[in-house]
């Protein structure tokens, strides 16, 4: 074993893994490869924690349709989440979902609480640059 | 009785909303700087909009505030009350004290004196059969609009409702309802812009919307691009201080 590259799996401040690449010999990876290969960590993670949740708590009819005032309070939620964390509306959503898993409420109701700022789904964002280990 | 200022701001209020016949405009824009000036111009102290969707449901698309209390009362889920009624008729319709509110519409008026309104006025935005929603005027103390002010204000209304049945795509006639179901689409990046920056620019809902007009305006952009920008950080707005942010929402 040469070289060892690990890339962090984040949505927000949720670490869900890490994708390791290994090389036979030393060797450092071009910064297009650790943009990409960080890129992909990402998206994977999206995808995991996406599925993850749908699985341990399948959406709610209308949970995204509700009546108009709640859907307001929802984008809202989405756009704070977006900021505290860093990361795009579409992983805020998933975020939003989650944290709505975790504490077994409704994603309206969660949305309430950020909107609120009783919630702060920020903090420790994803820290990009791989450690590398040659 | 209408004095010369007013005139002016009424006549200012219909260029604005007919300056949207010949520019490129986004209709929440539109319906926004309608219930701003209808506040302004007609003795309310809210104003708000609701359009039915795609799938027929009432839906609040602009209003003065953010007050949820507002935003819940217009889109009651009873579905009763003035501003449900005048889409429904295609008639304005009104009630200018609470007595005359619980004798109608019960658990409406219920509702709005906990707001803290006591009277309503409800014009419909119709074009011949098609009626696409309803403008909404609040007070906080009992009194009918002046007849004057009512046919000025059902003036303005008409005069927005044709002005978004007019707009047209490159080559061809947009459908109303899809005009419309766009107005309520392009709220979604609004809503979530407002979030984002009343997180990061420490500010409450109302001017982080107030923000968002700023920038279109100034910027000649279209509000639902602005707010997209935004959230995807291809535009960060400027930070503000406390006093201008008092004026901003004022």
């Amino acid at each position: 074993m040469g070289s060892v590259f690990a890339f962090p799996m984040w949505i927000g401040r949720i670490a869900i893994g890490s994708v390791g690449l290994y090389a036979g010999g030393p060797s450092a990876l071009p910064s297009r490869s650790i943009a990409r290969a960080s890129a992909l960590a990402r998206s994977t993670a999206g995808a995991v924690l996406d599925r993850a949740v749908r699985v341990a708590r399948p959406e709610r009819p209308g949970e995204w349709s509700p009546d108009g005032y709640a859907r307001r309070e929802i984008h809202q939620a989405v756009g704070m989440i977006a900021a505290q964390t860093g990361g795009s509306t579409a992983d805020a959503m998933l975020l939003l979902r989650a944290a709505a898993f975790a504490s077994a409420r409704s994603v309206r109701d969660v949305s309430i609480d950020v909107v609120r700022r009783d919630l702060d789904l920020g903090g420790q964002h994803d820290p990009g640059t791989p450690e590398r280990n040659q | 009785m209408m004095n010369a200022d007013r005139e002016g701001r009424l006549l200012d209020a219909f260029v604005r909303v007919t300056n949207t016949l010949v520019a490129d405009y986004d209709v929440v824009e539109l319906l926004q700087t309608l219930v701003d000036a209808a506040v302004d111009l007609f003795d309310a102290d809210s104003a708000g909009i609701i359009l039915a969707n795609q799938d027929g449901e009432l839906e609040v698309v602009v209003s003065t505030s953010e007050r949820s209390q507002l935003i819940g009362l217009m889109q009651l889920e009873a579905g009763e009350g003035p501003c449900v009624e005048s889409y429904a008729t295609g008639a304005t319709v009104s009630a200018a004290d609470p007595d005359e509110l619980q004798r109608r519409w019960p658990l409406f008026a219920d509702a709005s004196d906990r707001a803290g309104y006591a009277a309503v006025h409800s014009i419909p935005l119709r074009v011949q059969d098609q009626v696409l929603g309803s403008m909404n005027l609040f007070r906080n103390t009992p009194g009918a609009l002046t007849d004057r002010d009512a046919a000025a204000a059902r003036a303005l209304t008409d005069v927005a409702t044709i002005s978004i049945l007019q707009q047209r795509t490159a080559d061809h006639a947009v459908r109303a309802q899809s005009q419309l179901q766009q107005a309520l689409d392009s709220r979604v990046a609004i809503e979530q812009a407002k979030g984002f920056i009343a997180h990061t620019h420490g500010v409450d809902l109302d001017t982080a919307f107030a923000l968002l007009r700023r920038h279109a305006r100034s910027h000649r952009m279209l509000l639902r691009d602005v707010a997209q920008g935004v959230t995807e950080r291809t535009i960060v707005l400027p930070a503000v201080d406390a006093v201008q942010g008092s004026r901003l929402r004022g």
